[in-house]
């Protein structure tokens, strides 16, 4: 324990480090996710208006907690996975995946230690957080919080489950167009409509979606609880297979 | 409202030309200077990129335009005729644009070490205002005027708007302001690769 625990110190230290390196960069970004929040919420008020009331069934207030649950979910799981998910296929590429192999933290704990998400995704953890704060009841809170974990579990899981095919092909980085599609299709609840192009478009994002139904009540929070534990399975019997398949030369 | 965001989705695509993304490599590694003493300007260099990156993205595009045949007909307009007629007029300055926006945006690696937040930002914003998420007939007035003075929106919205409704659409206002953006963003580009250039120090970093 003493020596994770000194491991994770040293990655957090390593990447604050990193984070000075980077402060302009750091600063575009914080001001690109500011302007992101304003487009949303512009989007939103135009259909708003557009649509006579309604968004696709939806409140205003619900619609923006609709945006606090995805925002603070996706900066949770990209603060989680986005290191190991950017990684792994360059590890692999570069013959490097058998330290991953050999060193003493199990793959999962990777998650945390390699190339640290939190570091740039705090902003989006601390907006998605200020908007549930404004637009769900005091005595909700904590429901909303929860959901918004198991909401970025569920992401957790995607993401996994879409990456781990680089352990066997080395070239396999889908981290860029999964990034630019569930950053697209997380921008409008689809819950209740029955529009099936938006359905397909949004299915790597659904659970934003399904977070929201559970939310408004309209859904068992174990449902979505289900669909992570089933996609943490998935992803645990894929990296049994892909490991199988892995050969120490560089894919 | 399905058709314009079959084709929105079209054009789109080639905001992923991603010049900006291998000029910053260049700089930041580097290996500008072997492209620089090649006996080929730098200017076709680039353009040889971007022109190859567009011919690939036109694979997903032409499966876009067709799953739009597919599912959302008559695609994209009672008149596909002149539709396509309109989209080979209007296409290739919209196109062009993109390029030069990721050359812009590339020529920035000279000042900062990674330009693919300043190229989310500044497309994000550009996006957004030429039509991308929404038409801009829906976007409150004062947003619209502030679309007026932005270039995707000769890129985006009114090329698309072209197409759904061609023959009732003028496509001269449209060809003349593709034309004065993308000598602007040229000028913009070539000055900004004159000064980059001059900090260059062709080791990296």
């Amino acid at each position: 324990m003493h020596y994770h625990l000194t491991l994770l110190s040293r990655a957090f230290r390593l990447h604050l480090l990193r984070w000075s390196r980077y402060r302009a960069d750091v600063a575009v970004w914080i001001v690109t996710i500011v302007i992101t929040i304003a487009i949303n919420l512009t989007f939103a008020y135009s259909m708003f208006q557009a649509s006579g009331g309604m968004f696709f069934g939806y409140t205003f207030p619900e619609l923006l907690s609709f945006f606090g649950v995805s925002l603070l979910a996706t900066g949770l799981a990209q603060s989680t996975v986005h290191g190991s998910v950017l990684n792994l296929s360059k590890v692999v590429w570069s013959g490097n995946f058998d330290f991953w192999l050999l060193q003493p933290p199990g793959f999962f704990w990777r998650m945390l230690i390699e190339d640290m998400g939190v570091v740039w995704f705090w902003p989006q953890c601390v907006i998605g957080a200020i908007l549930l704060f404004f637009t769900i009841p005091v005595v909700h809170w904590p429901f909303a919080f929860l959901t918004s974990l198991v909401a970025a579990a569920i992401e957790i899981g995607v993401m996994l489950c879409v990456s781990l095919p680089a352990i066997r092909w080395g070239l396999w980085s889908p981290e860029e167009g999964m990034w630019e599609y569930m950053e697209n299709a997380r921008l409008m609840p689809i819950g209740r409509t029955r529009n099936f192009m938006l359905w397909f478009v949004s299915f790597g994002v659904l659970h934003y979606s399904l977070a929201l139904e559970v939310l408004t009540g309209r859904l068992s929070i174990f449902l979505l609880i289900l669909i992570a534990i089933v996609l943490y399975l998935l992803a645990w019997l894929l990296l049994k297979l892909f490991l199988r398949s892995y050969s120490s030369a560089s894919s | 409202m399905t058709t314009y965001y079959i084709i929105v989705f079209f054009i789109s695509l080639f905001a992923e030309i991603n010049f900006h993304y291998e000029m910053s490599s260049m700089v930041y590694q580097g290996t500008l200077s072997q492209w620089l003493m090649r006996p080929l300007s730098f200017f076709e260099t680039a353009a040889s990129f971007i022109l190859a990156k567009i011919l690939l993205l036109f694979i997903p595009g032409f499966i876009v335009l067709m799953i739009g045949v597919w599912l959302a007909p008559p695609f994209p307009s009672t008149t596909p005729f002149l539709s396509l007629l309109s989209g080979i007029a209007v296409f290739p300055l919209a196109i062009a644009i993109f390029g030069l926006l990721s050359a812009i945006i590339g020529m920035l690696s000279f000042w900062v070490m990674r330009t693919e937040s300043i190229f989310a930002l500044i497309m994000l914003t550009l996006e957004f205002f030429g039509g991308r998420l929404l038409p801009l007939s829906l976007l409150p007035g004062w947003l619209q005027s502030l679309s007026n003075l932005l270039p995707l929106r000769f890129a985006i919205s009114l090329p698309t708007e072209a197409v759904i409704s061609p023959g009732q659409f003028p496509l001269a206002p449209i060809f003349i302001g593709q034309i004065i953006w993308c000598v602007l963003l040229s000028c913009i580009a070539y000055f900004l690769w004159k000064k980059g250039l001059q900090q260059y120090d062709a080791v990296g970093g």
